[in-house]
């Protein structure tokens, strides 16, 4: 089960990666896209949608069933990753490269809700 | 509601064709499908218990309007067909009955973890019975919003539940008074409601007759709209649903099961509890004597080009809704207006088509239905208006009339 350390994580199964210039960058993780299974649609919200920490943010579908994703953090949407409109496998083959999208943090304390490496494997038994 | 479907011409009207069981006016409330389930558990020769049967089910039929009495022997013979050794071990009561105690593996964790293969079976003993109710001539958007409204209700109450237990924990740890809370909410703590899946519970629907399609085909990527209009000439509803997956029919004759169920407590993934329903339709296909299989394509099929059920999923923080589809004698001449689930070169069957058998209709599946569920999913079956009146009297209501309140 691949885990970055350099990653947080959340209890809903998304990464979160802090950038250098603030940006905030979110996937899903090894487990959740194992879960799902072949992933064949992303549904993510438009650029510039404001969002609060804990809302739908995004609904992943795979073969199976449509998921609803949430917001790990509040703030506003910057970027989509356009690659998975025809690629929504590439979330399956590499989910830490896969990024779904880049947020503008409204607020940085909302970081320390957040969970490193090692409470995440814990927190899914792992 | 009313069946009034158009007539066109080629396809005759879903209300007509769909033939009504001889003894279909036993069990036009779940609670008369509980009460079917649970008496034949007493099932023996004796002829203490078949009068006693006999009597509870006479009184039952005085109180259905208009329904003259079925003969004692037409109706024991149906109630002994339908449900031989069903999995519904209650009678009378609703707790769990004890069994096979086998505990949470880790096994079973890795091999989840790993997303190899599912677990073969759901090892948590302690689930709570799980209620159904079975609801007919639905409204396809109606029973939608239904399904929002309870699965909204599960959040809400689990959220509860999460909320009393962080706090009776931390009253417990520094003994101070919490928002009211004192010392003896240690004790409390085990009056909290534990995770064992004790709202979920699962509608079994026969629609009116409607063409749904999945969310990636809503919007601007959907389907024009002469084809809208083209469906709608047939008699039918077309309705873009929140579920995965592509078009299909939904309508008299088709067996539509929602499980609203916490996928924490089973500890199955999304994947694999599609699996687990794609097991259950096996599993009840099993009972009519019919072998499905499960092929590359999701769904339950009769071979590789023949599909029988049908499966669109949406979970929210596992919460399940939507679910399956299973073809008992619906009109299969609505599917041959589309490309059913988007896949070109298949065609669609029911179970009494493979039986060459018209009459084997939702009611003559649903107790087979629960059977192959109860036991797929290691759980038992009961009627929610036995164990929940007031939540099935509030399904019902808001059926009636939209109005939410008593779901909130």
């Amino acid at each position: 089960m691949k885990l970055p350390a350099d990653l947080k994580y959340t209890a809903s199964h998304e990464w979160v990666r802090v950038e250098p210039d603030g940006v905030v960058t979110i996937g899903i993780t090894d487990h959740a896209q194992e879960a799902l299974g072949d992933i064949v649609f992303l549904e993510l919200p438009t650029e510039g949608t404001k969002i609060a920490a804990g809302k739908a943010l995004a609904v992943i579908e795979s073969v199976k069933a449509a998921s609803d994703i949430y917001a790990p953090i509040s703030g506003e949407i910057l970027e989509i990753n356009e690659q998975l409109a025809d690629e929504p496998g590439a979330v399956n083959a590499d989910p830490y490269a896969a990024w779904l999208l880049k947020m503008k943090p409204s607020s940085e304390a909302e970081f320390a809700s957040l969970m490193d490496a090692e409470a995440y494997r814990q927190s899914i038994g792992s | 509601m009313p069946l009034n479907a158009p007539q066109v011409q080629g396809i005759p009207s879903a209300a007509t064709r769909v033939r009504r069981s001889r003894h279909s006016h036993f069990y036009n409330t779940s609670a008369d499908l509980g009460l079917i389930i649970k008496l034949s558990l007493v099932m023996t020769n004796a002829a203490f218990a078949r009068h006693t049967l006999w009597q509870c089910c006479q009184l039952r039929a005085v109180q259905l309007q208009g329904h003259s009495r079925p003969t004692e022997r037409s109706f024991w013979s149906l109630v002994r067909r339908s449900t031989a050794s069903s999995p519904c071990r209650s009678f009378g009561t609703s707790k769990p009955t004890a069994r096979n105690n086998t505990s949470i593996t880790s096994e079973t964790a890795n091999v989840e973890a790993t997303g190899t293969t599912c677990p073969t079976t759901i090892a948590r003993p302690r689930l709570s019975p799980l209620p159904f109710i079975y609801l007919r001539n639905l409204p396809y958007e109606r029973s939608s919003a239904l399904q929002q409204l309870l699965v909204d209700r599960q959040l809400r109450l689990r959220k509860e539940r999460e909320d009393l237990r962080t706090q009776a924990a931390a009253a417990a740890a520094t003994g101070e008074v919490i928002n009211g809370l004192t010392l003896g909410l240690a004790e409390d703590v085990t009056n909290i409601p534990k995770e064992d899946g004790g709202e979920d519970l699962i509608l079994l629907v026969e629609h009116t007759p409607t063409y749904t399609n999945g969310r990636r085909n809503r919007g601007a990527q959907g389907i024009s709209d002469q084809e809208v209009a083209r469906l709608q000439s047939l008699g039918a509803v077309y309705v873009e649903s929140l579920r995965g997956g592509e078009i299909t029919f939904h309508g008299p004759g088709q067996l539509v099961a929602y499980p609203i169920l916490d996928l924490k407590p089973i500890m199955l993934s999304v994947r694999c509890y599609v699996s687990y329903l794609e097991k259950s339709i096996i599993a009840t296909c099993a009972e009519f004597g019919v072998k499905a299989i499960t092929t590359e394509n999701t769904g339950v099929w009769i071979s590789d080009q023949k599909k029988i059920a049908a499966i669109g999923v949406h979970v929210q923080r596992y919460i399940t809704s939507h679910g399956l589809a299973l073809n008992c004698n619906t009109e299969l001449e609505f599917f041959n207006q589309i490309v059913a689930c988007g896949l070109t070169g298949k065609e669609t069957t029911s179970l009494s088509k493979e039986l060459g058998d018209p009459s084997v209709d939702v009611r003559a599946v649903i107790p087979k239905f629960l059977k192959g569920f109860g036991a797929t999913f290691n759980r038992e079956l009961v009627a929610l208006s036995e164990t929940r009146p007031e939540l099935e009297k509030a399904i019902q209501d808001y059926i009636q009339t939209g109005n939410p309140e008593k779901l909130r």
